[in-house]
């Protein structure tokens, strides 16, 4: 696996994980909590989740930048494919 | 021969001289404004797939009253929520049983009860597709189904953070406009649904009043759809007064091709469908159907693709104009909140339109004078002709100035926007009014 899939992977955890909090603190946490509290700790997990998605978004724009800068990177240096 | 009277032989002229002066006149100016709708669908001013059903189920709803028979009047009001005054109530059932009760061979909206709509559905030919299709919003799930097909949510993979700040932006109008009809005297739910016209989504607007507002849907679908056109044929002027000629010929930098792969894109469509899903289940159908279409497409199932973006989006937005002409009936519709709602409908699209103009600004400056303005108001989620007005009206500037992808990017991300906002009105508006 390539340095720049290292880097989206880390990015669709970190993103996953984040949602997943997020949800956690929406659905499980906040009906527990009384009035004030709920609604403070719903819109905080909504927001957690969805900067989950923001997360995974921002990985893919990593991935496809890192992606398109290669070529562009070994064209500069001289590289070229190898032979198939 | 005796006690026939040729006015019988013509009974939509008859219903229409008996009805009170209200509603004959409201009947009149409905078969004026179907023909109208028509007549503009046809020119392309206003959307021809929606219009030219609509206007002519307009038209026949209001030209084809007739003095139901006594058993189907009966089962109408029946079946129907008894009217609050035990007298009207009294006086209805009596009118039924007389066979005096008008009505059409259309369909009944109002009627609630099984076996009274197992009767209709015998009698009136667009009952079932009403009953089973329209009033559980599966129409407003195909359509969404149908733009989940036509996405390509690589666009704002690509510029998430722009897409997302654009189209929070877009909806400001969709947020400011509740508190707004609410001071005029709706309550929660219709203020909700009535908001939700500022979205410039037509299923989300349907889901919404039949969600939350169902004695109001009527009337606030039929603004909503009429309004979307105003999108196409109004935002110009508003970018035209609100952005000068100079920053809206801007050029954006160039910018190499990007590809996200389809891998990915299905990948975001499984774990953001999750996600949305888990947060408002109320809204889950919606979320489903916008994913399902992405899914599809980014799976490449060409022969559901094939289905979806063909008969199953098109055979809904006909029946989706013919019910929505046809529920347009001068009695149901002749309600003095419809007046206020043509007012806040205007409201709420103007301003999500200059809400998406502010963050277009404000974009413009924090990325160093960079980003065209203009392409704020493409979050606005008017899949795709708030995107492509807003390359039509940079082009008219600039002709080689392209911001279609950035413009698309706020357009996706605006639908999922509205699709959220959904999800938190039919969610906590009825946790508030409990």
């Amino acid at each position: 696996m390539s340095p720049v899939f290292h880097a989206s992977a880390r990015h669709w955890l970190a993103g996953l994980a984040l949602a997943a909090v997020g949800v956690a603190a929406a659905r499980l946490l906040a009906p527990a909590l009384s009035d004030t509290p709920r609604s403070v700790v719903t819109l905080l997990g909504q927001v957690i989740a969805l900067s989950g998605l923001l997360v995974i978004a921002l990985g893919v724009r990593r991935r496809v930048r890192d992606a398109a800068a290669e070529p562009a990177a070994s064209e500069a240096s001289g590289e070229t494919a190898p032979p198939a | 021969m005796q006690g026939f009277h040729i006015l019988d032989l013509f009974q939509g002229i008859t219903s229409l001289i008996e009805a009170s002066p209200l509603v004959m006149f409201g009947r009149i100016g409905l078969i004026l404004l179907g023909g109208l709708l028509v007549y503009m669908g046809k020119k392309g001013i206003l959307e021809p797939l929606l219009m030219i059903p609509m206007g002519l189920g307009m038209i026949a709803v209001n030209a084809g009253v007739l003095f139901l028979d006594p058993v189907t009047a009966t089962h109408i009001v029946s079946g129907s929520a008894p009217h609050p005054d035990p007298a009207v109530a009294a006086e209805l059932a009596a009118q039924a049983a007389a066979g005096q009760t008008p009505g059409t061979l259309f369909m009944a909206p109002l009627v609630e009860k099984a076996d009274s709509l197992i009767y209709l559905m015998q009698i009136d030919f667009l009952q079932p597709v009403y009953t089973f299709a329209f009033s559980n919003g599966l129409i407003a799930c195909f359509i969404f189904m149908g733009i989940g097909v036509l996405l390509d949510v690589g666009f704002v993979l690509a510029r998430p953070f722009l897409s997302m700040f654009l189209a929070l932006s877009c909806e400001f109008g969709t947020i400011v406009t509740f508190p707004i009809a609410v001071a005029l005297g709706f309550d929660f739910r219709e203020a909700a649904s009535i908001a939700m016209v500022g979205s410039a989504d037509g299923p989300m607007v349907l889901f919404t009043s039949l969600t939350l507002a169902k004695d109001l849907f009527v009337p606030i679908t039929v603004v909503a759809y009429l309004y979307l056109g105003l999108c196409y044929g109004g935002y110009p002027y508003l970018i035209r007064l609100l952005v000068p000629a100079k920053l809206r010929g801007l050029k954006m930098p160039a910018k190499a091709t990007i590809k996200v792969t389809s891998d990915e894109k299905l990948a975001f469509a499984v774990v953001g469908c999750t996600v949305l899903c888990l947060l408002f289940p109320s809204a889950a159908p919606l979320f489903l159907s916008l994913f399902v279409g992405v899914a599809v497409r980014e799976a490449g199932l060409k022969y559901f693709m094939a289905v979806i973006d063909g008969p199953l989006l098109y055979g809904a937005t006909m029946f989706l104009g013919l019910l929505l002409g046809v529920l347009c009936e001068a009695s149901t519709i002749l309600d003095p909140k419809v007046l206020i709602l043509l007012v806040l409908g205007i409201i709420a699209l103007l301003l999500s339109g200059v809400g998406g103009l502010i963050g277009g600004y404000m974009a413009y400056f924090f990325s160093g004078r960079k980003i065209n303005p203009v392409i704020g108001i493409a979050g606005v989620s008017c899949v795709p002709s708030t995107a492509k007005v807003a390359q039509k009206e940079v082009s008219s500037v600039t002709p080689d100035a392209i911001i279609l992808p950035e413009a698309l990017g706020a357009n996706i991300c605006g639908v999922i926007t509205s699709a959220i906002i959904t999800g938190i009105y039919v969610t906590v508006i009825p946790l508030i009014t409990k």
